[in-house]
């Protein structure tokens, strides 16, 4: 296992005859589950592909009843001015700062949720804790924001749970728990269906000989659970990784307010008031081309850092 | 002989031109025919012939949204139709939406011939949707195809004024304030139960109003005594100290401030500041929106707040014994004193129309729209349907009948009114609003009242005028103000909360200057500059 390179998802590779030779016999061959990706190539074809087309407006002035083509060509004009603005340190910091405390409480919860799950004997009493555990995370957002503002405010339930009286959202110090522990409690559940799934697929024999060897519950999740699941974790972590700067405006836009404008203003906010509040078009393509670019340098970092230390990487 | 036979040639050719002025399609464009057009103009009567539709955006007003789905279902609207012999093809998105709407409608540049919203609000304004294409400039059209509205601009030099741009262009077709009983609807609101209580007489300045607040905190410490928004607040404590209730003010000497780098608005936030440590604030108000700051007065966790929903609080208290939400006016620093910089405009402060690039048919867009300031227009969208929804009384003024004041069906004032009359729901037509119209639809006693009390403020020094700016003072001025707007508003919250402490003032000047405030009073100078010379 330590010195073979696993690459996920590559398949074995021919080299005698040309390319194109190979992909139509491949294609002959497998047309059924070419077929059955098709609908996917397309949608990311449309939704993906094509409207980057759209990410030239970051360089331009642009003004919609021009159209791409007429507007005016700035250059990297609004990269400058956005580099050059009062807040874009601020908004750096709280993105960084949330997003990765957000990635590092919420990716083991869902992790140790999932083992927990599967250690459990009764399968009926696991069915129902992960039922109850991922209903949350069908409940709309901005309800879940609503119940966050009422149990927080001056005279809220866990406002009185921890024995104070102003709004805890009044306290910039304390938007950042607010918000991840209100995400874990949604999302855990959901997260760890993916690690359940993994969980299913490792060999019983292991833990049987773990066992004979004399190994505890412990001792068998460390050497046999958690090695089984490393590929998924890996793949899901570097996927994780690459949304830290696109972390998502809703959450915050509806738990934000000005008193705490410092602490959990984040680019998304900052795109979302300066595009469709101010509609300056040009400047958030830009603020949001940017975002992407540093996520996509953290992908291939992360990838690169895990297939030197792990062996194990997407591509 | 010969006479005749050119007199018909001639009747033949305006014939020609006439219809093909009528049937719509794209060469009606506002040049083709111009000749026919104005020989038209003088036998011009409604209904424009032929069929016409254009296409209409614009909020769907909240009563007429309780009710049904469309404009199009309202008795007034088919009388307009009628009337003017045009149809409108409504996409109307339910208030609140309008915004992103109207944002997502901009970027696809799918613009419908009528556009209506507070444009004024729009960043960039009028003169930045002209350069951009989306509207068009009606100037040159105004004398031949609106003579009502040019006729009323005529009339009041003071509303041409605020309407027109810097360039005396005509970009919009307004709906307009006529009256002072339409200029003041809203501000402070209390429960006059709970005053009571305290003893006290009716709180005239901020001192008697704070002597309230703490016998309001003494005898309910669980209610909130001042409640609402950070605006809200602004709005009901900040004129008081000479400093608008707003960012921005031209004072006495036309010069334009920026109230929250004033004396006055530092004051205003010692005392928010102290008011908020003494609980005499709602300790949530940071977290409020509209919506929230309702529900806390209609459920009674609040003693008083600003805006001009008392209605809404006292229907949901009807069976709650006393509770009773009455007006206040806006109160100053010392009794008798009348608040200046916050009157409103006639002209701005509701959404109005435009005409967009993609209209090919401009006549019959100006043509309908102007029939709503010809006297008929006047009385029919203001009144609506005589002898249904008004009768004409004995001193020959309209007076609404009980359809509309006491409806059979149970509908409440507001909502009979949307089915009849555009005053009150400000769309799809624009007009000149009645002010005797709000006066009868603000039936009870109370509401009167309320007009009469917010109403009373300084009329010659009103908020900061409707200006417009340039296309290059525009992009500079907002990408100015976006950032400032943010710091002013995130460290006011703060001063107010105690969290950023007020001997940090200066800092707060000095960043607002490195900001480069300066330069955004300097636009803005330039722009009011260019309103009182218009």
């Amino acid at each position: 296992m330590a010195k073979t390179k696993t690459v996920i998802g590559s398949a074995a590779v021919n080299r005698k005859k040309p390319l194109w030779v190979r992909a139509k016999r491949d294609v002959t061959r497998n047309w059924d589950l070419y077929l059955i990706i098709l609908p996917i190539l397309v949608f990311y074809a449309i939704f993906h592909y094509a409207p980057m087309y759209g990410a030239i407006i970051a360089f331009e002035n642009y003004k919609p009843a021009r159209g791409i083509l007429g507007s005016e060509w700035v250059g990297l004009e609004n990269f400058r001015t956005f580099f050059g603005t009062y807040y874009f340190w601020t908004l750096l910091r709280n993105t960084l700062r949330i997003s990765f405390t957000s990635l590092l409480v919420h990716f083991p919860t869902e992790i140790l949720l999932a083992i927990l799950i599967n250690e459990l004997r009764s399968k009926r009493f696991a069915r129902v804790v992960q039922t109850v555990t991922y209903m949350p995370h069908f409940i709309s957002l901005v309800v879940v924001c609503g119940m966050v503002l009422q149990f927080t405010k001056s005279n809220g339930i866990i406002t009185k749970l921890f024995g104070m009286n102003t709004p805890m959202l009044n306290n910039p110090n304390l938007f950042l728990p607010i918000y991840v522990v209100s995400d874990v409690w949604q999302q855990v559940g959901w997260g760890s269906i993916i690690y359940l799934a993994a969980l299913t697929s490792i060999d019983q024999e292991l833990y049987e000989a773990a066992e004979i060897d004399g190994a505890g519950r412990f001792k068998q999740t460390i050497y046999i659970t958690l090695p089984g699941i490393l590929p998924t974790v890996t793949v899901l972590f570097i996927m994780r990784i690459g949304k830290v700067m696109s972390l998502g405006s809703d959450k915050v836009l509806l738990l934000y307010n000005e008193a705490i404008y410092d602490k959990a203003d984040v680019f998304a906010t900052y795109v979302y008031r300066r595009g469709i509040e101010n509609t300056d078009w040009s400047y958030s393509s830009a603020v949001g081309l940017f975002n992407s670019v540093i996520n996509l340098a953290l992908v291939v970092t992360a990838n690169t850092i895990s297939r030197r230390v792990n062996q194990l990487s997407i591509w | 002989m010969k006479r005749r036979i050119l007199a018909l040639c001639i009747a033949l050719i305006l014939a020609v031109s006439f219809a093909a002025g009528c049937t719509g399609n794209s060469n009606s464009k506002p040049n083709s025919g111009t000749t026919s057009n104005s020989s038209q103009s003088a036998e011009f009567s409604y209904p424009i012939p032929g069929n016409h539709t254009l296409t209409y955006f614009g909020k769907l007003h909240k009563n007429v949204a309780q009710q049904t789905s469309s404009y199009a279902d309202l008795p007034i609207t088919k009388l307009w139709f009628e009337k003017t012999g045009v149809t409108l093809e409504f996409n109307t998105p339910a208030e609140g939406m309008e915004k992103e709407q109207l944002n997502i409608l901009l970027a696809g540049g799918n613009y419908t011939d009528i556009m209506v919203y507070s444009w004024l609000s729009y960043s960039g304004g009028l003169n930045k949707l002209l350069k951009d294409g989306v509207i068009q400039d009606i100037t040159s059209h105004m004398g031949e195809w609106m003579p009502n509205l040019s006729k009323y601009y005529a009339d009041h030099p003071d509303v041409d004024r605020q309407v027109k741009d810097d360039s005396s262009r005509y970009l919009c077709i307004p709906f307009l304030k006529q009256g002072r009983a339409l200029l003041s609807t809203q501000g402070p609101n209390y429960r006059q139960d709970l005053l009571k209580e305290t003893g006290l007489e009716p709180p005239q300045t901020l001192d008697e109003w704070e002597a309230v607040f703490v016998k309001i905190k003494e005898l309910h410490p669980d209610i909130a005594p001042l409640t609402g928004t950070y605006n809200d607040i602004c709005r009901f404590c900040q004129p008081a100290y000479g400093v608008s209730d707003t960012s921005w003010f031209v004072d006495n000497t036309k010069t334009v401030r920026f109230a929250s780098l004033e004396d006055g608005f530092k004051q205003f936030i010692t005392r928010m500041a102290d008011w908020y440590s003494r609980g005499l604030i709602d300790s949530n108000f940071a977290t409020y929106d509209v919506t929230t700051v309702n529900n806390v007065m209609s459920s009674g966790m609040g003693f008083a707040t600003y805006g001009s929903s008392m209605d809404k609080y006292n229907a949901a208290n009807v069976d709650n014994g006393d509770y009773l939400v009455v007006a206040e006016r806006t109160p100053g620093l010392k009794p008798e004193e009348r608040v200046t910089y916050v009157a409103q405009y006639e002209f701005g402060s509701n959404p109005f129309a435009v005409i967009s690039t993609k209209c090919t048919e401009v006549e019959v867009a100006m043509r309908m729209y102007d029939w709503a300031f010809s006297p008929e227009g006047y009385r029919t969208l203001n009144w609506g349907i005589e002898g249904e929804s008004f009768t004409i009384h004995d001193d020959g003024l309209e007076y609404y009948t009980d359809l509309i004041l006491h409806n059979p069906d149970g509908l409440s004032t507001a909502q009979a009114l949307a089915w009849y009359v555009m005053a009150g729901i400000k769309g799809p037509a624009m007009l000149a609003q009645d002010e005797r119209y709000m006066i009868q639809y603000y039936s009870q006693p109370i509401q009167v009242e309320a007009l009469q009390r917010w109403g009373d403020k300084d009329y010659e020094f009103r908020g900061f005028p409707p200006v417009s700016l340039t296309d290059d003072e525009t992009s500079e001025f907002v990408a100015l103000m976006a950032d400032i707007d943010t710091y002013v508003e995130s460290m006011c919250v703060k001063f107010i909360l105690g969290q950023e402490p007020l001997s940090n003032w200066d800092n707060y000047v000095q960043t607002l200057k490195n900001m480069n405030i300066q330069r955004a009073i300097d636009i803005q100078q330039a722009a009011v500059n260019r309103y009182y010379a218009r």
